[in-house]
């Protein structure tokens, strides 16, 4: 792990917001970490503690108050092509169907799709499962496929980083399980450095080679967990007796009052 | 009986005007309401069979040209407008109080206004239509391209797509539903707008039509035009419906697809 480079690296981070109030919102503050190439890291914390902030940051879509964020060695200013985005949401497109969805960022960015970017999407469609739903329109899907076809967009321009904004947690408890193994699965035919927010325990376990456990605002780093446990991981690694022991010495990280300074 | 009710069901709207109608009719002949307070249904039909067809096309061409000229207008100003309005802060605080006051003020107040001001012709009459159709269109399509996901606007930003594919990929189809409701309510306003500017100053076209009937007491010769009125308003309105259906049928609930 050490011997690449890092892909994503924060240096002394601090995000300040002016609030509605005009009084400065302390959101993030001396985030200090490194992101190796096809690393899957999770950040985990409790609601409002600057995930999402953390994970704007990475795309270049605002930029810290101090300190930096560097992408391959190189200080993010702007959105950059090696980004793919998964939302909370699967904000798809109502108006086209289930491929044109998948092609959607090649039609935004450059103007047109040609016929390649149509095969990859199938080929994109086919590794997220859905190989048979390319000409349905949206509304026919669950939540779930939905999700399975943000996904699918967000790998289209065949980015090296997939950053994902609690892709399941709109989603209910079972589809949620299943799309966590299926993420396993895609992630290891497509290998990719993976930031992932998530406020579920057992899911950053499951996923992640690391766990980035996020303080209360502001949000810092509390600890930083490596996740022991071999790949491929299944359905046996959730009931392995080291997994519930990690589980709950993270929940009694998340719980226990911020640590004495 | 389940394929009774089910008919019953179905034919229910058109039963209810039938009835009503029946009722107009039993009342105007039971209490003998004179035809210049309250026309039978069969004498305002009589009326209107009585003037003749081509005397008909004169008058609805001339309120119709007008109606659709002056919702053309509108839209084509309104649409553009409200673009600008959603992309700039300062536009819109300053633009959209002067649009609150110009719908504020009473159209048909202003009508003779306008009439004199532009003089004859149809460009008074398109221009107070155009005036009473443009807010609704404005105000929805803005309200529209404002309540696009947070998120798709955020992809856009990161795809460094632009401002303008960001408008026309994402922001204006997700404005879609918004636009098309403001366009159906303003069919039925394009109509009114018309009319109250043939009152004012026309020598054609159906609200001239009514104006002219009424002041010769041929009350249910202007009834007849009313119901022509009507109709041509749903047509608008169904039209706009039709166009929606076929080319955004995404944008309109389920039920109605």
């Amino acid at each position: 792990m050490a011997a690449n480079p890092p892909v994503i690296r924060f240096r002394d981070v601090e995000q300040i917001f002016t609030g509605n109030d005009g009084r400065p919102i302390h959101a993030l503050t001396g985030l200090d970490f490194e992101i190796s190439r096809h690393e899957f890291v999770s950040v985990l914390g409790p609601s409002g503690c600057g995930k999402s902030t953390l994970l704007r940051l990475v795309s270049g879509l605002i930029h810290p108050s101090a300190g930096a964020v560097e992408i391959y060695g190189m200080e993010v200013t702007e959105p950059r092509d090696e980004i793919g985005i998964v939302f909370q949401k699967p904000t798809l497109l109502p108006w086209f169907n289930v491929q044109n969805n998948v092609t959607f960022p090649m039609r935004h960015k450059y103007g047109r799709v040609h016929k390649e970017d149509n095969e990859r999407a199938l080929e994109l469609l086919d590794l997220v499962g859905l190989a048979d739903f390319a000409q349905k329109r949206i509304d026919e899907l669950s939540g779930g496929m939905q999700q399975r076809v943000a996904i699918a967009r967000a790998l289209l321009l065949d980015p090296d980083i997939l950053l994902m904004d609690e892709p399941f947690s709109a989603l209910d408890a079972l589809t949620r399980d299943e799309m966590s193994f299926e993420l396993l699965r895609i992630w290891s035919e497509r290998p990719k450095t993976v930031l992932f927010i998530t406020h579920s325990i057992p899911e950053a376990l499951l996923l992640s080679d690391r766990i980035i456990v996020m303080s209360e605002r502001p949000g810092t780093v509390r600890e930083i967990i490596d996740v022991p446990f071999a790949r491929p991981r299944t359905m046996q690694t959730l009931s392995d007796p080291a997994f519930t022991e990690l589980a709950n010495h993270i929940r009694g990280e998340l719980f226990s009052k911020p640590a004495a300074a | 009986m389940k394929n009774i009710i089910r008919l019953l069901d179905r034919f229910a709207p058109v039963m209810a005007v039938v009835c009503v109608l029946g009722i107009w009719q039993a009342a105007t002949w039971l209490f003998a309401i004179p035809s210049f307070l309250l026309p039978s249904p069969t004498s305002i039909v009589a009326a209107g069979f009585g003037v003749d067809p081509s005397v008909w096309i004169g008058h609805i061409w001339a309120t119709l040209r007008v109606a659709v000229m002056g919702y053309a207008l509108a839209i084509a100003i309104a649409i553009p407008l409200a673009i600008s309005l959603s992309m700039s802060r300062l536009l819109s605080r300053t633009l959209y109080p002067m649009l609150v006051v110009i719908q504020s003020t009473p159209i048909v107040a202003v009508a003779p206004i306008i009439v004199v001001t532009l003089g004859a012709g149809d460009m008074p009459k398109v221009v107070i239509t155009f005036l009473i159709t443009f807010f609704p269109i404005v105000v929805s399509t803005t309200t529209g391209l404002l309540a696009t996901p947070e998120e798709l606007i955020e992809l856009s930003r990161s795809l460094r797509a632009g401002r303008t594919r960001e408008i026309f990929h994402i922001r204006l189809p997700y404005a879609l539903p918004f636009l098309f409701s403001a366009l159906k309510i303003s069919t039925t306003l394009a109509v009114i707008g018309t009319v109250v500017a043939e009152f004012v100053a026309a020598e054609k076209g159906l609200g001239f039509f009514i104006a002219f009937s009424t002041s010769f007491f041929k009350i249910p010769q202007a009834f007849s035009g009313l119901v022509i009125l009507v109709l041509l308003s749903l047509t608008l309105f169904r039209l706009v419906g039709f166009v929606q259906k076929r080319f955004a049928p995404w944008s309109l609930p389920k039920s109605e697809r």
